[in-house]
């Protein structure tokens, strides 16, 4: 570098390089990348003279205009009224970018609200409408606000054609007052009046300056593009590790940040417990006790037993143990699918099966609720909601499920009997009520998901539908009657 | 080098002549002198690393809680049934509203044509960035897995398969503090420009030159770049003005759309935008009185500026005062029992302390600013404003607390106690934010000397022939 400083030859005047970004002038400016090219002469890139007052800025700028330059600019500390007239600045067009700007904000928090909580993920709180203009209005205002102050600013910046880094104007020591106390006119190279600028200036009675180009100045100082390369590198590293988390599976744990958070100190269901003896952390209700709101003292409205007695009583309390624990000894019976043991079928005396437990309780055979239309109508809304799926819409163990299981014939699947057969007709409603309540063989037990009001208008309905493949004439009310077809007379 | 003129009172308004906006017979060169000095002075005052150092120890101790925060969880703070918004919301707001002033200075007294706002918008929108970031730490920490806190705004890719809730005040809160110290920020910085490049231009060692170069984008004060400057500095300053108010406003909605007696009034909004302001020229007052004398900045910063900001002070003191009684009146109008319950409750109940607290450094002490005396008496006003950062604190505990500690269920009702995280948490943040105001003052262009030299310096007399009375 200092080889190059001396073998200059300074016959043209010391170019003086943009010293912006610190690089001292000397140093820049004989910078030859190639190391043995001869920089090219310095060309003038402007003539410039400082003023001491706006007042005096104003003339020499109008004089300036006058003398039919062009290609000229004033330079302030601070901004001069009037000068936009004597140089002939036109209006902006920033406040265009501005509303344009508003614009877009306004009508993208609009469609984004829209979007996220009226289409992709609806929010529907107490009734209200999934797009509301008033509560969308203040995400609205703050993104108009938004995106029309950044424009503005950077609309600004990109308009007066910065960040610019290397200005020969800069170089010279005399203008860079012109940021604090002095007033300065400069005339660009580019103006075709160039020739004649700096008697132009002499004539308004300055002492012009002239600065040069730089041809080494346009290269950035090695560190800063060294630098841009490192940083951009290292914001890049976040994006990738987490591109390449979304796109792999991991054989590990993933990490936990607060352990006490993820694996806090408590006992959760389904775990060990060394406390008790039976080793449970989920303890079984007291004897002898009742949760609030579930002592269900009608046992037959809760479980189709008749209470007559104190026996019958307490074989149901002990029933509801034995059902809980007689099911999986039912569900390894050997089932072929098709021929199913019909539910509660009295069982062969000699060879077969176990007499079933639940044959012996006594079951209510009466409704414990009152039958009504309306009882009926729920009772075929809630079985086309919760049974038909597998009993088919008739009962006939047809349901679109069993159905769709059979093609598949994967042998575990167990189909449902039907309605219509005599072991079923016969049970007892207590007893088909315990059904739905508990399961039997692959039939999961609805009572937690069914009500026992909606428990008993289910099995009404299922009481009709068994009728209705057994009926007679004399069933069917007289003045439908003319409507069926193929009555047997 | 100019001297500091005491004979000249800018305080008097003597019909026929306008008192001057500075003071000192200062030129062009002396302004730019007297505010680069405090940048360019080899050694900042023995107070400034005194103040520094004490806040680099409070920020390290706030560093040390956050990190205690989040590895413990959020239980560490006094936040439990049934005041579950305790001082984290309480600071946020407080903080929030300590930033309005700047913008106001900054904005709306631009728009109005203020020009003795230029010698302290500055320092004021600092102040307005930097409590931003002190406010804007407790959402962020208060999820309490901070990792997670980006599901405040709606980001994407939507890996969670659900989107924030558009209704919720909260969520309007985010759009709107974020917005505010986006555009608080790009605001500061574009009306720094260009003082940063008269940092460079006389910058004399490398980093700096190319650190104030950098920032300057090359700024030359060309008329062609002074004209779109002055165009985007106005429609900032009419952005800006709605903006401030909408912010406050919507962090009342955080408690006014609910429906808990106490926050579920339509006086909100204006009275929280008051109660900010207020609370901002407080903090001003309090930063710059210090300030001024530290840096010699009293030809700039006068005796009339800061009277001017007494006479804010005890205008948005009344307002506050007014919203006060006003509570009250509604409280008692409304025949609604709860209502009624709710502010006898904070008068007279278990925060009563509290509650006279704030009505004696809110709507009392600022009436002392009728005194011209209390008004060009830096240190009183200094003590004054003091009490206004008190007051406006205790403004939010008792909005905060009072109405949850005591709901409408008897048997819910608790006395919120702060743990001593919550305490030493408050405190760090004054820590980080007086850190970032030193660093500030050191560094950058602590008053905007263009705006200064523009409109608050008289112009040279032989201007005018050229072109007689701008405004």
């Amino acid at each position: 570098m200092s080889e190059h400083s001396t073998s200059h030859t300074s016959s043209t005047p010391e170019p003086r390089a943009a010293a912006v970004f610190g690089a001292s002038p000397a140093r820049v400016g004989h910078h030859s990348r190639d190391g043995h090219a001869v920089a090219p002469a310095p060309q003038p890139a402007a003539v410039f003279a400082a003023f001491h007052t706006p007042a005096e800025l104003i003339a020499a700028a109008r004089k300036t205009r006058e003398a039919g330059y062009a290609n000229f600019d004033a330079h302030s500390p601070f901004p001069v009224h009037g000068i936009d007239d004597a140089i002939g600045i036109r209006p902006t067009r920033l406040p265009f970018f501005t509303l344009v700007a508003a614009c877009v904000g306004f009508v993208t928090a609009l469609a984004m609200q829209w979007w996220m909580n009226g289409v992709a993920y609806p929010f529907l709180i107490s009734g209200k409408p999934l797009i509301s203009i008033p509560a969308s209005w203040p995400v609205a205002f703050e993104l108009t606000v938004l995106f029309s102050a950044f424009t503005t600013v950077i609309a600004m910046i990109l308009l007066n054609g910065l960040p610019r880094f290397s200005n020969p104007l800069l170089s010279d020591e005399k203008f860079l007052r012109s940021t604090s106390d002095q007033f300065v006119l400069s005339i660009d190279a580019r103006d075709p009046k160039f020739g004649g600028a700096l008697d132009h200036l002499r004539g308004l009675g300055t002492v012009p300056e002239t600065v040069y180009t730089d041809p080494g100045s346009k290269a950035l100082p090695k560190i800063i593009p060294l630098a841009g390369l490192i940083i951009v590198s290292a914001m890049m590293i976040p994006p990738v590790l987490i591109a390449k988390a979304r796109v792999s599976t991991k054989s590990v744990p993933r990490w936990h940040f607060i352990w006490d958070m993820d694996f806090q100190p408590k006992f959760k269901a389904q775990r060990e417990n060394l406390l008790f003896t039976d080793l449970r952390a989920m303890r079984p209700q007291e004897p002898g006790t009742v949760a609030r709101g579930e002592l269900e003292a009608d046992d037959a409205f809760y479980r189709g037993l008749k209470s007559d007695d104190n026996g019958a009583v307490e074989a149901a309390q002990v029933s509801r143990q034995v059902v809980a624990q007689a099911q999986p000894a039912d569900a390894t019976q050997p089932a072929d699918g098709a021929a199913a043991p019909a539910d509660g079928a009295a069982a062969p005396a000699d060879g077969g099966p176990p007499p079933d437990p639940l044959d012996k309780l006594p079951w209510v055979t009466e409704f414990p609720v009152a039958v009504t239309g309306q009882l009926m109508k729920r009772g075929q809304e809630r079985y086309d909601i919760y049974c038909s799926t597998c009993h088919g819409l008739a009962g006939d163990g047809d349901g679109l499920i069993t159905q769709r299981a059979m093609e598949l014939e994967q042998g575990t699947w167990i189909r449902p009997v039907t309605y219509h057969s005599d072991a079923i007709r016969n049970q007892p409603v207590g007893r088909l009520f315990n059904t739905i309540t508990n399961g039997v063989r692959k039939m999961p037990p609805m009572g937690d998901v069914i009500p026992p009001e909606d428990r008993w208008a289910i099995l009404l309905y299922m009481r009709a539908l068994q009728r209705s493949r057994n009926a007679t004439p004399a069933d069917v009310p007289t003045d439908v009657l003319p409507q069926l077809k193929d009555v047997p007379q | 080098m100019a001297t500091i003129t005491t004979s000249i009172d800018n305080t008097q308004e003597t019909p026929g002549h306008r008192a001057p906006l500075v003071i000192g017979h200062h030129t062009y060169g002396s302004i730019t002198e007297t505010v680069c000095r405090v940048a360019e002075a080899p050694h900042p005052p023995r107070a400034w690393y005194i103040a520094f150092a004490i806040s680099v120890l409070l920020v390290l101790m706030l560093g040390g809680l956050i990190t205690h925060l989040l590895l413990t969880g959020v239980g560490v703070w006094g936040n439990n049934s049934p005041v579950f918004w305790g001082w984290p919301i309480v600071n946020f707001v407080f903080w929030v509203g300590i930033g309005h002033a700047g913008t106001l200075i900054s904005a709306i007294l631009f728009l109005f044509r203020q020009n003795w706002r230029t010698s302290i918008n500055r320092a004021a929108e600092a102040m307005t960035i930097f409590a931003v970031v002190c406010a804007g730490m407790y959402p962020g920490i208060h999820v309490g897995r901070i990792w997670l806190a980006w599901w405040l705004f709606p980001l994407g890719p939507n890996q969670n398969a659900l989107w924030p809730q558009f209704r919720s005040p909260l969520l309007w809160d985010v759009f709107a503090v974020s917005t505010y110290a986006s555009v608080s920020a790009v605001f500061w910085y574009m009306g720094m420009i260009p003082d940063l490049a008269t940092f460079r231009d006389r910058a004399t060692n490398k980093i700096k030159k190319f650190a104030y170069g950098a920032l300057s984008l090359g700024w030359t004060g060309s008329a062609r770049n002074w004209h779109r400057y002055e165009r985007a500095y106005l429609i900032l300053a009419a952005l800006a003005t709605p903006l401030v108010l909408s912010v406050h406003t919507i962090v009342s909605f955080d408690f006014a759309v609910s429906q808990l007696p106490g926050w579920h009034t339509t006086i909100f909004p204006p009275y929280f935008v008051a109660g900010a302001v207020f609370s901002g020229f407080g903090m001003v007052l309090t930063l710059m009185v210090p300030a001024r004398e530290l840096f010699g900045l009293k030809d700039l910063i006068t005796l009339r500026h800061l009277e001017n900001m007494c006479k804010v002070i005890i205008a948005t003191g009344t307002i506050v005062g007014y919203a006060y009684a006003m509570e009250f009146f509604i409280a008692w109008y409304s025949g609604s029992r709860y209502e009624g319950f709710a502010f006898i409750n904070r008068a007279f109940g278990p925060y009563w302390w509290a509650y006279w607290t704030m009505v004696t450094c809110n709507v009392i002490s600022p009436q002392l600013f009728w005194f011209k005396k209390m008004r060009t008496s830096p240190w009183l006003m200094f003590i004054v404003s003091i009490f206004v950062n008190i007051g406006m604190w205790f403004e939010r505990f008792v909005i905060t607390i009072t109405s949850l500690s005591r709901d409408f269920l008897p048997s819910s009702w608790g006395y919120f106690i702060p743990t001593w995280v919550d305490i030493a948490m408050f405190v760090g943040s004054f820590g980080l934010f007086f850190m970032l105001f030193l660093l500030f003052c050191r560094y950058l262009p602590i008053v905007a000397m263009a705006e200064v030299r523009g409109v608050a310096l008289p112009q040279p007399t032989d201007g005018h022939a050229e072109h007689p009375a701008s405004h």
